[in-house]
């Protein structure tokens, strides 16, 4: 069985195309193989769903497009030429429908947070933040959480999307370019003004 | 160009709690299975035309397009309607042709057919098969120009004694006897 370290080691996004294994899973799915394909699910569900919550900040939309990007990828699988990682590949699919639908919720926003986990308490750039005498110490937890996502709400989709990606989950700017079909310059660009932004709007709880 | 640098270390390090918002137990469980069983329910029932409906409105709005078409359909029926009573009537009672007159006539008969005339035209100089082609060839029913043959005509008087209607009241109603009036005495001759 193979551990949550192996399977993101496996599926590292700065791998330029898919590995081995992973080609043999994809031409199995390409020819219909549900048991294949699942295990490609299983391997990137938790990384996608993770980003279309953070850039919709509601749950359920989440799951829905979660879902929605991983049967579109199943149906797409013949268009796939391995040029890029199937992560890569999967995530372009799943950010376009992310801003497409972002796109048509207009201001309809309803936020929908998922709980926070355990560890929460012991992460360093939190205790840091709290252990020094910010705004922060003062504000709960879940306050801090929801001014946190009403702040990313505000930002435009593909701001929005720009900070995800590099801030929450960690991409480079070059990977993040080609999942978002822009030049790596636009991409920094983006995330300046995206940071500028959100700094505008938590100026009383960053110091 | 490199964008100006700012110190975002403190929004880096809110930004970090968003990284801990997981979702409910069992999710990440439960949806491979869902993803499977509409990968499955889509394998079991083609999509059909219902599908490629569904296909075409996911992919194109639709609503102007059916407008126009209703706006269509509606112009070709008042098209229809406004051309139909103008078309060449190619019913068989009025696309017959007249019954062709008599090469000799009969030496009793005194009444030239009504059509006759039409008979004696060439047929490329006339109106046969227009919408001014008489609809029917049937005879006219005997009444119409035989006076005597239907209802009679009753003729009328006027009275002073009898306030002045000389028809009795019993004979205003239709009756196919002839009346006869009492004329008075100074009607008498």
């Amino acid at each position: 069985m193979t551990t949550a370290r192996q399977t993101r080691e496996a599926t590292s996004p700065r791998a330029i195309g898919p590995s081995a294994e992973e080609t043999a899973l994809i031409d199995r799915a390409r020819e219909g193989d549900l048991d294949a394909f699942d295990v490609l699910v299983r391997q990137h569900q938790e990384r996608l769903y993770a980003t279309l919550y953070h850039v919709t900040s509601n749950h359920e939309d989440a799951a829905d497009l979660t879902q929605e990007t991983f049967i579109k990828a199943f149906r797409s699988l013949a268009r796939f030429r391995g040029q890029s990682s199937f992560f890569t590949w999967l995530y372009r699919i799943g950010v376009n429908k992310a801003i497409n639908f972002l796109k048509q919720r207009g201001n309809r926003r309803h936020l929908s947070l998922n709980d926070l986990d355990q560890h929460v308490e012991h992460d360093p750039a939190l205790v840091e933040m709290v252990s020094e005498d910010t705004p922060v110490r003062g504000a709960g937890l879940s306050e801090l959480q929801e001014r946190l996502n009403t702040a990313m709400q505000k930002l435009s989709e593909e701001h929005r999307m720009v900070v995800t990606l590099h801030d929450i989950q960690g991409l480079p700017h070059e990977q993040i370019s080609r999942i978002m079909g822009c030049n790596v310059g636009t991409v920094r660009s983006r995330l300046f003004y995206a940071r500028q932004q959100l700094q505008a709007h938590l100026s009383d709880l960053i110091a | 160009m490199e964008p100006p640098r700012d110190n975002f270390d403190a929004l880096q390090k809110l930004l970090a709690l968003k990284r801990h918002e997981v979702p409910p137990p069992g999710f990440f469980d439960r949806l491979p299975e869902s993803i499977r069983a509409e990968l499955e329910q889509a394998a079991a029932h083609p999509r059909g035309l219902a599908g490629l409906w569904e296909l075409l409105r996911s992919r194109w709005r639709l609503e102007p397009a059916l407008a126009g078409a209703m706006l269509l359909a509606v112009a070709g029926i008042y098209g229809i309607a406004l051309l139909g009573p103008q078309a060449p009537d190619a019913s068989p009672t009025t696309a017959a042709a007249p019954p062709p007159a008599p090469s000799h006539p009969q030496p009793g008969l005194s009444i030239t057919p009504r059509t006759q005339w039409l008979a004696e035209i060439p047929a490329d100089r006339t109106n046969a098969g227009g919408s001014l082609e008489p609809r029917t060839a049937a005879a006219p029913p005997p009444w119409l120009f035989s006076t005597g043959a239907g209802l009679h005509s009753v003729p009328v008087g006027f009275h002073h004694s009898s306030g002045g209607l000389l028809i009795p009241e019993d004979t205003l109603f239709a009756s196919n006897e002839v009346y006869q009036p009492a004329l008075p005495g100074n009607f008498d001759r």
